[in-house]
């Protein structure tokens, strides 16, 4: 059983070798299929132009845009509605990465499985550390910018001076929870659903529908709309 | 190579090659997708607002017109009474003008008639003592020719002269 990012190729990059994982490649798929799918979309709405009595595709596209939006608003607040697309964005990506475990993917190694799944990419930490990181720069940079760098620094030494280490430890820990937090739950349900697909063929009739079920399905929408909400909760209590 | 987690530089990298694409990603949503819906969504929720707040005024309009005509309705008799009354009293007040002015106008005129008449009798007197000076001149001379001597002519018509005097002739 092997449940590693392979790598699949490697690049140059001025002297360092850079390795184009599995998962990076995965989550290129994901987003192309993102941006093919906003395109065709667009094209079909384009085409019909955007009506005022909206129907059929407009109305499924619209309810999904105005659901995201009312995400944000109600996490924080109706002054931050323009976080929307951003957090919607993000919320798609992940939520498409997380139950990409459900679909055959490319097969980078030989695998022991009787079918290939695609590795969801947000079973690589450099994944959902790079989601985790955006948060934190997104976190101090409109915490500065909402308080000014006098008040953001005074911040980080209440209630009183002697606490700023842990303040800032406070801080750095944040984006290596919210990324631990996601790699660890879909790397764990990618093992599980691994290690049983490794079974006698007996133990393969019916039973991993309902175990993808609870470990991609609902555990990917879960997760996804935790790391989601905390970035959200993170930001807007910086600007506050 | 492969492995499921390790802590060196190929993870910054990765992770610094994957912060770009999914920026990159969620910008093309934004601008292809969020940007235009979104867009679309403002503009209908505030042409709807507009469009209950343009009815409210339109209503309320017509509700004051409607209130404004039945009033209106209520007050049509007195107002047509209204109406009748000042067109009798405009009426009168030029029926009275005109008689005024025609009154003048005939006042005007007897006096010119007066001044006239008074004008030709001064004239007729003028014309008849022309005729009288006229005949009894003839009638003397007449009559002096027939019985009296020239001197006895001549102080008969100096006496008539004195006797007539200067003021019957400018009678």
């Amino acid at each position: 059983m092997d449940f590693s990012n392979h790598v699949v190729t490697t690049v140059n990059l001025f002297g360092f070798e850079l390795w184009i994982t599995e998962s990076m490649v995965n989550s290129w798929i994901i987003m192309g299929i993102l941006v093919l799918a906003a395109v065709i979309i667009r094209i079909i709405l384009q085409r019909r132009t955007l009506q005022a009595v909206p129907t059929g595709l407009q109305n499924v596209v619209e309810t999904i845009v105005e659901m995201l939006d009312n995400f944000t608003v109600s996490t924080m607040g109706e002054k931050h509605r323009n976080f929307g697309p951003f957090y919607g964005g993000m919320f798609i990506y992940i939520l498409l990465c997380n139950l990409s475990g459900l679909l055959p993917g490319p097969k980078y190694v030989e695998s022991a499985g009787y079918i290939q799944f695609m590795r969801p990419p947000t079973a690589d930490v450099a994944v959902t550390l790079a989601l985790a990181l955006i948060t934190f720069f997104m976190t101090q940079g409109y915490g500065i910018k909402a308080k000014g760098v006098k008040n953001w620094a005074k911040g980080l030494t209440e209630p009183m001076w002697p606490l700023t280490p842990l303040n800032v430890i406070g801080e750095l820990a944040n984006p290596v929870s919210l990324s631990f937090r996601l790699f660890g739950n879909i790397l764990g349900g990618t093992i599980i659903m691994g290690l049983y697909y490794n079974l006698p063929w007996f133990a393969l009739v019916g039973i991993p529908a309902a175990l993808h079920i609870y470990f991609d399905i609902f555990a990917g929408v879960l997760q996804a709309f935790i790391f989601v909400m905390l970035s959200m909760t993170f930001v807007s209590s910086a600007m506050e | 190579m492969p492995r499921i987690i390790g802590f060196d530089a190929q993870l910054l990298a990765q992770t610094a090659l994957h912060i770009i694409s999914v920026l990159l990603v969620i910008y093309i949503l934004y601008r292809l997708l969020f940007n235009p819906i979104r867009k679309l969504l403002a503009e209908r929720t505030e042409r709807i607002s507009n469009d209950l707040s343009e009815a409210a005024n339109q209503k309320e309009a017509a509700l004051k017109l409607r209130t404004e005509y039945e009033e209106k309705l209520a007050n049509i008799n007195q107002e047509a009474d209204e109406i009748i009354r000042e067109a009798h009293k405009k009426a009168l007040n030029k029926e009275k003008a005109t008689i005024a002015k025609a009154k003048e106008e005939a006042d005007r005129l007897l006096t010119r008639a007066q001044l006239d008449i008074e004008r030709e009798q001064l004239k007729a007197k003028d014309d008849i003592k022309k005729e009288i000076v006229g005949i009894a001149t003839l009638m003397a001379s007449k009559f002096v020719e027939s019985s009296m001597s020239e001197r006895v002519r001549h102080q008969l018509l100096d006496e008539s002269i004195k006797e007539m005097g200067d003021t019957t002739w400018l009678h």
